[in-house]
C-alpha cells in the first residue's frame, strides 16, 4: 500500500527564479519549459506516486508573462499529457496576495484550454 | 425658547445636517469612484497600445525586447489597481471584468512573447485593443451600478481576489 508523504512546496520565486519569462528553452533559463520538465512534472510524477500533492506558490516574483504560464501549466496536458481530474487533485496553485490571483486565473484558464483542445483531437 | 422647541430646532439642525452630509459623502464617493476607473483606462489603454506596438514589430528587432518587458510592468500594475478598482462594482460585473483582463493578460503577454525569433503578429496587436475597449465599456457601465459604500470600504479594506 502506497502510503501518503508530506505534500510538496514549489515556491516559483525561490525554487525557481523571481524572473520567470519565455515560453521555451532556448528563450532562456526561466522559461516555462524549464520550469515544467525540471521542477513541476519531476514533482508531480513523487506526488501521483505517493498520493500526495504539489502545491505552487506564485507569490513574490516580478509577474508572469502568460507565455510562461501556458507553457508551465497548459504544458502539463498539451506536452505531457497528464488529464485535467489528475492535475485537479495533485497540483494546487496558491497566490496568497491578490495581487497575484490574475496569474493563478490565468493558470487554470491554460490547463482547462488544453484539455479542451485534447478532447477535441 | 423653552426647552421643547429647543429641541425640536436641535433635532432638525441635526437631521439637515446628516442629510448634507450623507449627500456630500456619496457624491465624494461616487467622484473617487470615477476617477479611480479612469486612472485604470488609461493604464489599460497605454497597456494596449504598448501591446500593438509590440506584436506588430519582430522578436528580433531591438524595441521589441523593451515593450515585452513594459508588457510585463503593465500587468503588475493593473492587477494591483484591479484590487481597489473593481472592488465596488457589483460581483456579476467583477467576474466579467476579471474573465476580460484574463483575456487582455494573454493578449499581450500569451501567444510567443518573449520568443527572439517571433514574427510580427497582427491578430494579438488587434485582441489587445478589443478586449481593452470592451473593459473600458465594462467599466463604465459598472460605474453606475456600483456600491459607494462598497467604493469607501474598498479604499479601507483591498478585497481578496475570485479565482
Amino acid at each position: 500500500m502506497v502510503q501518503a508523504m508530506t505534500d510538496q512546496t514549489i515556491d516559483v520565486a525561490s525554487d525557481f527564479s523571481r524572473f520567470p519569462g519565455g515560453r521555451y528553452k532556448a528563450d532562456g533559463e526561466n522559461s516555462g519549459q524549464a520550469f515544467r520538465e525540471d521542477i513541476l512534472v519531476p514533482a508531480l510524477r513523487r506526488a501521483i506516486d505517493t498520493n500526495s500533492r504539489v502545491i505552487v506558490i506564485l507569490d513574490g516574483t516580478s509577474g508572469y508573462p502568460s507565455s510562461f504560464l501556458e507553457e508551465a501549466f497548459g504544458g502539463l496536458i498539451r506536452v505531457h499529457k497528464f488529464d485535467k481530474e489528475t492535475l485537479d487533485s495533485v497540483l494546487v496553485i496558491e497566490a496568497k496576495d491578490p495581487v497575484y490571483q490574475p496569474y493563478k486565473g490565468l493558470s487554470r484558464r491554460y490547463m482547462q484550454d488544453a484539455q479542451a483542445s485534447s478532447s477535441a483531437h | 425658547l423653552n426647552v421643547e422647541d429647543f429641541i425640536k430646532v436641535f433635532a432638525a439642525a441635526v437631521l439637515a445636517a446628516s442629510f448634507t452630509l450623507a449627500v456630500t459623502w456619496l457624491k465624494a464617493t461616487r467622484d473617487d469612484l470615477r476617477l479611480s476607473a479612469d486612472y485604470f483606462i488609461k493604464v489599460l489603454a497605454d497597456a494596449a497600445d504598448a501591446a500593438s506596438a509590440y506584436w506588430l514589430l519582430p522578436g528580433t528587432n531591438p524595441e521589441a525586447a523593451l515593450l515585452g518587458v513594459r508588457l510585463i510592468g503593465f500587468q503588475e500594475r493593473l492587477s494591483r489597481l484591479r484590487l481597489t478598482t473593481f472592488a465596488p462594482f457589483r460581483q456579476v460585473d467583477r467576474n466579467i471584468l476579471d474573465e476580460d483582463l484574463l483575456s487582455f493578460f494573454d493578449a499581450c503577454t500569451g501567444g510567443r512573447h518573449g520568443e527572439k525569433n517571433r514574427p510580427i503578429d497582427a491578430n494579438r496587436a488587434r485582441e489587445a485593443q478589443a478586449v481593452a475597449a470592451r473593459i473600458d465599456a465594462h467599466m463604465r457601465t459598472g460605474v453606475q451600478t456600483a456600491s459607494k459604500l462598497r467604493s469607501y470600504l474598498a479604499r479601507r479594506l483591498l478585497p481578496v481576489g475570485s479565482w
